[in-house]
């Protein structure tokens, strides 16, 4: 063979298996091998079976050593070359280890009634654990595939007397950070959006749209899989209209064909030129409503562009630069801020900037609820792993004999020590393979059953690091279980082992073992289920709040006129709409609304008329523009004045209905109807109105139960009208029944336009409540599975304790003991180790629900009843699980019993 | 004559295996050689440390060759025997032979153990 045509192609073997092998001979035996494999000695080079032939003479060669070095150390041989003596040692060890395993596994399938019961609890345990790791890990603990994530922070206008609340982004506003700022690298502006798509012989179709500033992609580090992103002209709206594609959609919609460059599409009516694509990698997410726009246009094309300082609608994006703290960042954006109140008093007066690390903004806080359910999670391992320690504990009472006899041959304790640890690591690695079948399963439940507003669902599986976790998670229940009963079995006192009675001491050494386990498994399923009572009672209460209105049979969608139809034929199209859609079999009333309390919220300052600006107080309001059905659909009353009537207009005055929050608190003594207010919204002239209040409308709870009553300003949809508008809809039958009928209703009078976030205020008012539903659910789960555990666990430690006591009770019964006490005593002695658990779990939940609080509704974490209606649900559960053995106990025949030893 | 002097079966295999292909004995032909002539496979793990072995005895010494391509850069190394190894395969031969005397007809071995 030419040796300059020979090529290094062996099968690569990996640096650490390559270690098995001793240095000196390492390079020799790999070099033979890849030889014999390049000359085909082993066969065809690159065929299977040479490749096979090469593995199995590398593995048969370690082997090999090992029993040679193992002999030439017997041999007393010392290499002239001076092997390190541990290396020879190491792989004596390596050999001893695999008989270990040998002998765990024969052991444990020589008795399969345990090792099954073993495995599945363990199995369920592990399988909880890695489920609940995954969704952490997916939802929080992974970096955002951004680069530098930690430096990208959102900005938020805040009002300073209310300083948790974000509010949204002014355009001016925004120009101004821009310019004054030296603390960012860049400062980009966003929102989105649904337009219209409209495509050659397609229905029309809704997209989602992210309308973003020149510096959004590159603040992100987003680089176009093919044309450009945007520069700085195209911020403003004279430039040519532009669109960027998302790497999806160019693949669905153009076969990723580069030609789509240059093209056009439409939406809402315009020609947009396509001129660039996202790399699919990085597609951001828009994380309030967890979906990847498919398209992206420039700020400068915003149709529904608001110029006024006052529009708070859009979301701001920053990059610290290199070496800047988010505390500098924080002080300069106040003093900006400050800056910016002074020059604008109208619509900036006791705004703040809030600099917020781009990553809690995504998450939101949502981390409370997963390391929550991570701990709980952890509790029912550990009760899992008591379990099994009391079942090896027992099983190693049996094996006494067997332990003596091998330390009688010569075995040293931490060789019997190791052996049982292996066996105990056996049964995990069983358990961890079949945890990890059970995990895909959970996955898919969790998923199925996850609050849709978690952010990065989809990154939620079964990947590297959770397996990696499911390891080592492995490992340490082995460990933990097996570490106790190994080192106790193994210290046992050889000639009393050898002995008839020599039994007894190491039982009631075992004995207290086993009720220490019980009494943590006790403990920890009583911080469960007080956990999982307190969730409870939290949301049984929060269902019992009345929102302020019916959500039953409602439907909403939404309906979007473009932005460039003159506001009479809007109008004129929305009424007409409205009144169709009344007119249908199945609905009962519907009305129109500029935006739904508990959907999206849009807040406006006002003023009072008449009355001084305070210093310091900037009110806030929700507000919204409704029709007179509204009210009714809706269900919320009127208690004073009056409802709307769609004639507003012909008094020349604005007209308003207040909420009762709002009425009570800026007139408590007086009637508000007939007041004058001033609202800060600007929507036509960039004027702020006044306005006269005709109604008092009761109260509504935005975003859901939990939230106290917000107060709200409604418009009269007659005077005020959007390109944008939502329709709720009452209906007499199942509202989803009605979604293809209103479909069809919608397209016959406006074809081109789609209708879209279609969804029943059920649903809505479901999702706001998910989060607590799902913690719910899982800690109802796990303290059902805990309590299982514990009582199976009680149950065996009674019932092993009757055995070893069949002598005792005999003799009892025969001196005259009855059969009730003997059952009391039983009884008796498995609720003084109960007792005993649920004394520190109480310790122990008083002390951890304080991490529920932020779950809790009306509830306190300290709450007695809860704790101890859970306390006598655990002794009623131990009284039981001690009940088969107590009877079996107070069945015994003295007779038999005092003959058997 | 001293115990040091003699060797162990598989010793004794490899270490003819050696001087019949000397100066360009290394684990893989050795290996071949061993298998071919006595049927019996061994593995590259097992040759190495009795050549270990044989080479703190001092009957066989060891040199290295230029890596080759073939060996992933890695170079070969070849033994060759040594006087001490030259005398302690003698006399187990003489050993064997004093102890096989008298037996030649009795079984007769035709090159090989292919019978």
């Amino acid at each position: 063979m030419n040796p300059h045509q020979v090529q290094y192609d062996a099968p690569i073997i990996p640096g650490w298996l390559s270690h098995l092998l001793p240095l000196s001979h390492r390079h020799q035996v790999v070099g033979d091998l890849s030889e014999e494999y390049a000359t085909g000695a082993l066969g065809q080079p690159g065929s299977i079976g040479a490749q096979t032939r090469f593995w199995w003479q590398f593995l048969r060669s370690i082997v090999a050593f090992n029993f040679q070095h193992a002999r030439n150390q017997a041999l007393g041989y010392r290499n002239r070359r001076r092997q390190p003596n541990i290396r020879i040692r190491e792989q004596a060890f390596l050999e001893s280890i695999r008989m270990d395993i040998r002998f765990a596994v024969r052991t444990l399938l020589k008795r399969p009634g345990f090792t099954v019961v073993a495995v599945l609890t363990l199995a369920l345990g592990i399988s909880t654990n890695t489920t609940i790791f995954s969704v952490v890990e997916g939802v929080v603990l992974r970096p955002l595939p951004y680069e530098e994530p930690e430096a990208l922070v959102g900005l938020w206008e805040t009002p300073i007397d209310e300083p948790f609340t974000r509010s949204a982004v002014t355009f001016p506003n925004w120009r101004d950070w821009q310019e004054l700022n030296s603390v960012f690298e860049d400062v980009a502006l966003y929102h989105s959006v649904d337009m219209t798509l409209l495509s050659e012989g397609e229905l029309p179709a809704k997209v989602t749209t992210l309308i973003c500033s020149s510096g959004y992609f590159p603040l992100l580090r987003m680089v176009p899989a093919a044309g450009r992103f945007f520069t700085a002209e195209e911020d403003t709206p004279e430039a040519e209209r532009t669109v960027v594609l998302s790497y999806a959609f160019w693949q669905s919609r153009f076969d990723s064909n580069p030609d789509a460059l240059r093209q056009t599409i439409s939406l809402d009516g315009t020609d947009y030129r396509i001129i660039g694509v996202t790399d699919g990698s990085l597609d951001p997410t828009i994380f309030e409503i967890d979906t990847v726009p498919q398209l992206f246009l420039p700020i400068g094309m915003d149709t529904n562009w608001h110029p006024q300082r006052a529009a708070h609608v859009y979301f701001s994006l920053a990059r610290l630069l290199t070496g800047m703290s988010l505390e500098t960042a924080q002080m300069e954006m106040d003093a900006i801020a400050a800056g910016l109140a002074e020059q604008y008093p109208d619509e900036n007066v006791d705004m703040g900037i809030a600099v917020v690390p781009f990553v809690d903004q995504v998450l939101g806080d949502v981390r409370t609820s997963m390391f929550l359910l991570l701990g709980a999670v952890a509790l029912v391992l550990l009760i899992a792993c008591a379990n099994v320690a009391n079942m090896v504990l027992a099983r190693g009472i049996s094996r006494c004999g067997e332990v003596a006899v091998r330390c009688a041959l010569g075995a040293d304790r931490r060789r019997l020590i190791r052996q049982l640890l292996t066996e105990s690591l056996v049964l995990a690695m069983a358990a961890g393979l079949l945890g990890i079948i059970f995990t895909f399963w959970g996955i898919d439940a969790v998923i199925a059953l996850i609050p849709d507003d978690v952010p990065r669902i989809a990154e939620i599986g079964l990947n590297q690091t959770v397996l990696i976790f499911t390891l080592v998670l492995t490992i340490i229940t082995g460990i933990l279980f097996g570490l106790l009963p190994a080192l106790r079995s193994s210290r046992s006192n050889l000639s009393e082992m050898m002995k008839e009675g020599g039994r007894t001491s190491t039982v009631q050494i075992q004995h207290r073992a086993r009720r220490l386990l019980l009494v943590v498994e006790v403990a920890f399923t009583m911080v469960l289920l007080i956990g999982a009572g307190l969730m409870l009672r939290s949301v049984s209460r929060l269902l019992d709040v009345d929102p302020g209105y019916n959500p039953e049979n409602v439907l909403t969608f939404g309906l979007d006129l473009p932005g460039d139809m003159p506001a009479v034929e809007r109008e004129s199209l929305q009424s007409v709409l409205l009144q169709r859609i009344q007119a249908l079999g199945g609905v009962e009333e519907a009305a129109m609304t500029s935006t739904l309390p508990i959907v999206r919220n849009v807040n406006t300052s006002f003023r009072i008329s008449g009355r001084p600006r305070e210093p310091g107080q900037s009110p806030r309001t929700y507000y919204a523009s409704v029709s007179p059905e509204f009210f009714r659909v809706f269900g919320i009353p009127i208690e004073e004045g009056r409802g709307f009537d769609g004639y507003e207009s012909r008094d020349g005055i604005g007209a308003v209905i207040i909420s009762r929050t709002l009425a009570d608190q800026y007139w408590p003594d007086e009637d508000s109807v007939g007041q004058q207010i001033t609202i800060g919204l600007t929507i036509d002239d960039g004027s702020p109105e006044e306005y006269t209040i005709v109604g008092i409308a009761g109260d509504v709870r935005h975003n859901g139960r939990a939230q106290k009553t917000s107060p709200t300003i409604y418009l009269s949809s007659s005077q005020h009208t959007w390109w944008g508008v939502l329709y709720i809809v009452r209906t007499r039958v199942n509202p989803l029944t009605m979604v293809d009928p209103l479909r069809r209703e919608v397209a016959s009078l406006l074809p081109k336009i789609p209708i879209y976030d279609i969804g029943t205020l059920t649903e809505h008012l479901t999702g706001t409540e998910a989060e607590r539903r799902f913690v719910l659910l899982a800690l109802t789960l796990f303290s059902t599975l805990s309590l299982i555990m514990a009582a199976a666990g009680i149950y065996s430690v009674i019932s092993y304790a009757v055995n070893d006591k069949v002598h005792e009770i005999g003799m009892r019964m025969a001196l005259g003991a009855s059969r009730s006490s003997i059952l009391r005593m039983v009884i008796g002695s498995g609720l003084g180790a109960t007792a005993v658990g649920i004394g520190i779990g109480l310790a122990g939940a008083f002390g951890l629900s304080r991490f529920l609080s932020s779950l809790l509704f009306e509830v306190e974490s300290t709450n007695p009843i809860i704790y101890v209606v859970v306390a006598m649900l655990i002794t009623g559960t131990a009284v039981v699980a001690c009940w088969v053995p107590a009877s079996r106990a107070s069945r015994i025949d003295p007779a038999t019993a005092l003959r058997c030893k | 004559m001293s115990r040091q002097n003699s060797l162990g079966e598989f010793e004794h295999l490899v270490l003819l295996a050696v001087m019949r292909l000397e100066p360009t004995a290394y684990g893989v032909n050795i290996r071949q050689e061993i298998e071919e002539r006595t049927g019996r496979k061994v593995t590259l793990g097992a040759i190495y440390p009795t050549l270990d072995r044989l080479e703190g005895k001092g009957y066989v010494s060891s040199s290295f060759s230029k890596p080759t391509a073939e060996r992933g850069g890695r170079a070969k190394r070849f033994f060759q025997l040594e006087p001490a190894g030259i005398e302690a395969i003698n006399h187990t031969r003489k050993m064997l032979l004093s102890l096989w005397s008298g037996f030649e007809t009795v079984f007769s071995i035709e090159g090989g153990v292919s019978q």
